[in-house]
């Protein structure tokens, strides 16, 4: 199992999935390593983990247990284990018991025990859980050639390097007791620690100390589940320059909107669409993904609001091709949802997937719904959560889109995940604004890092295929507002004749390229009989056209300019 | 498995009686299981398994758990005298196989058999010895 030599010292894979991440390779074999932190934080099954990973018939593994969890229990919870080989027990994985030589506090006994045990099984690791048992119970006194804790350790600490065996000891430590000798001897010394806030548990590991390797910094969160300890590796931020991006652009799969974006957006950038509840910022997510998949990219959606079979259900409605592209491997869909997430668990999800898949797109739907997802005391510092999320996405190349829900009143909208803008290179921002007597969906594009945009707002509507951008609201003020008041202006030279009305609705027209008369009704808010009035003029003055193409349509009619 | 302990312990030990088998093979797993389960985890599950079985056999009425680490069973030789042999062997046997099924519904019957079984195959670190 050894891998990553360098120089005399082998390294030992830990079978920890992060693990070896953070110890900048694995374990070095041959060191005497304590794995301490509180009761139920995870070191007998870290310990477990290990030695099932690496035991075999020939080097097997002791494990040694001493006044901390009975033996049967033990095995008992850890047997349910997907690690746990029952058919190593026996042969490549030894319990013994050192409950009764500990009870007599005499930790010669328990050394003796211990070596004889080592010199007869010849293992290749050795645990002993839990050697706080035997440290807590102080100097042995009395008995001839007794020895103190420390001199155990020391001892302890040299047969077992001497018998090259990789040695672990378990322990239940405070913060403050990071001065005993343990800790000094230990080449190794790995904390594990678990943080309860309200009804969120977050455990975390953090490596003090290994000789002859460079770990991780920081303390990295890890989740215990059937599978063991899995770890997940803070990503340091010198771990997140950004790839060199080929100067192209990707397609967004919303009608209208490259041309906003100057082309589509730059590929591997971060664009956060933010917008109200209900403005359509799933369906615009979804299309720039299918678009993705249609250019035979692979992609990856991250989902926190809703399950994936619903959220697969929606997007077929708008792109049917999208179970097909499923059965084809290029799309995965995350759902993450468990409330006391971290923020490296979540990028460790993303960063396998897109690894897997060969991905280039990331859809994060949404981010208001990650920062729900994420456990409190991560919410804390979601802006730095976020910038090491979408920093470390963005380093591997892919185009990162994310969505936000805007709360708050006209115009003082607010992303609700609070000063994200710094983090993206490409903002939009949907509202919601009223005119004519009814509710509108207006969009914009806010901001586009190192490239030119366009500056408009414009209407966009969610069709059964999907969002489509429309024309601008160039004939409104105070957009912003939600509340936009129309100008009407007085009739242009080419409308001679014509009302401010008459006027109104055939701009209308023209911008909308064509609608029934419900539409024009909602749009301008006019009388019923008025507007039959105003279009039965246009017609008769030749300015507009009434077809019937699944329903009644007026058309304005194209005219020479002057 | 439990006929497996005691075929062993009759063809070591053929010129003793099927009592004393019974009893050299509950020494033995007893001493097995102390090497993983401690002293006091193994006298608990010998406890446990006795109080079970000793409704069904009378033979048992009389046997205490050893108060020293080495023993399992004591007064197990007045048990053969009020008794007879062959009700101590089954009485015993019965033992045996509870002190299996208790263990397996605790860790598992795989688990259980390893155990247990590793004493047929390897040397225990103490040989059981018989009252």
């Amino acid at each position: 199992m050894g891998n990553n030599d360098s120089g005399p010292i082998r390294s030992l894979a830990t079978g920890v999935p992060g693990f070896d991440a953070i110890l900048g390779g694995g374990l070095p074999e041959f060191s005497f390593n304590l794995i301490a932190g509180p009761p139920g934080a995870g070191k007998t099954t870290l310990a477990q983990q290990i030695i099932f990973a690496n035991a075999t018939a020939k080097r097997p593994a002791l494990y040694f247990t001493v006044l901390g969890e009975p033996t049967l229990k033990m095995i008992r919870y850890q047997r349910q284990y997907s690690f746990f080989d029952a058919a190593m027990v026996g042969s490549a994985v030894h319990y013994t018991n050192l409950s009764e030589e500990a009870l007599e506090q005499n930790l010669t006994l328990v050394l003796e025990r211990m070596i004889a045990e080592v010199e007869r099984a010849r293992p290749r690791i050795v645990v002993v859980d839990s050697f706080r048992t035997m440290s807590g119970s102080g100097t042995e006194l009395g008995s001839p050639g007794a020895i103190t804790i420390d001199h155990f350790v020391q001892r302890l600490a040299l047969h077992l390097t001497t018998w090259e065996v990789t040695s672990f000891l378990l322990g239940e430590y405070a913060d403050q007791e990071q001065r005993s000798p343990v800790f000094t001897v230990a080449d190794g010394v790995f904390w594990l620690s678990q943080v309860t806030d309200r009804n969120s548990v977050v455990r975390k590991l953090q490596v003090i100390k290994t000789r002859g390797r460079a770990p991780m910094p920081g303390l990295h969160t890890f989740r215990i589940t059937d599978d063991g300890l899995q770890i997940f590796p803070r990503i340091p931020e010198q771990q997140m320059q950004r790839r060199p991006q080929a100067a192209h652009r990707l397609r967004t799969g919303v009608p209208g909107l490259d041309e906003l974006l100057g082309g589509g957006v730059p590929a591997g950038d971060a664009v956060l669409l933010a917008g109200p509840a209900g403005s359509g910022k799933t369906t615009f997510a979804t299309q720039f993904a299918a678009e993705g998949l249609k250019m035979g990219e692979a992609v990856v959606i991250v989902v926190f609001e809703e399950y994936p079979e619903e959220y697969l259900e929606r997007a077929e409605e708008r792109i049917p091709e999208v179970d097909e592209m499923l059965g084809e491997g290029r799309l995965e869909i995350i759902y993450l949802r468990p409330l006391d997430l971290s923020v490296d668990e979540t990028l460790a999800e993303i960063l396998q997937a897109v690894d897997q898949r060969g991905a280039t797109r990331v859809v994060i739907d949404s981010l208001s719904g990650f920062e729900v997802a994420l456990a409190p005391a991560f919410r804390e510092d979601f802006r730095e959560s976020l910038y090491r999320l979408v920093g470390a996405l963005t380093a591997t190349g892919v185009t990162v889109f994310m969505t936000s829900e805007t709360t708050g009143g006209y115009p003082d909208m607010r992303f609700t995940t609070d000063k994200v803008s710094f983090i993206t290179d490409v903002i939009i921002v949907q509202r919601l604004v009223e005119f004519e007597g009814a509710l509108h969906k207006v969009m914009s594009v806010v901001k586009m890092r190192g490239s030119d945009h366009s500056h408009d707002f414009r209407l966009y509507e969610i069709t059964a295929k999907g969002a489509v951008i429309g024309g601008t609201l160039r004939d409104y003020r105070g957009i912003i507002t939600g509340v936009p008041e129309l100008v009407l202006r007085p009739a242009r030279p080419d409308h001679v004749g014509l009302t401010v009305s008459e006027a109104a609705v055939l701009d209308m027209l023209v911008r909308l390229g064509g609608a029934s008369r419900d539409l024009l009704a909602t749009r301008i808010s006019a009388v019923p009989n008025e507007l039959n009035q105003v279009l039965e003029r246009l017609v008769g003055l030749g300015y507009i056209t009434l077809a019937e193409e699944s329903g009644s349509v007026y058309r304005a009619v194209a005219r020479l300019g002057g | 498995m439990t006929r497996r302990l005691i075929a062993r312990e009759a063809a070591e030990n053929g010129a003793f009686d099927d009592a004393t088998v019974a009893h050299r093979a509950c020494e033995r797993a007893y001493h097995q299981l102390a090497r993983w389960l401690g002293a006091t985890g193994c006298r608990t599950l010998f406890a446990r398994a006795l109080a079970q079985t000793r409704g069904d056999h009378i033979a048992l009425v009389e046997m205490r758990l050893g108060t020293s680490e080495e023993t399992a069973l004591t007064r197990v030789r007045e048990a053969v005298d009020s008794y007879g042999a062959p009700a101590v062997a089954r009485a015993l046997g019965a033992l045996l196989v509870e002190i299996v099924a208790l263990l397996g519904r605790l860790i598992g019957e795989d688990m259980a058999a390893r155990l247990v079984e590793e004493g047929i195959h390897n040397n225990a670190r103490t040989d059981a010895s018989p009252t």
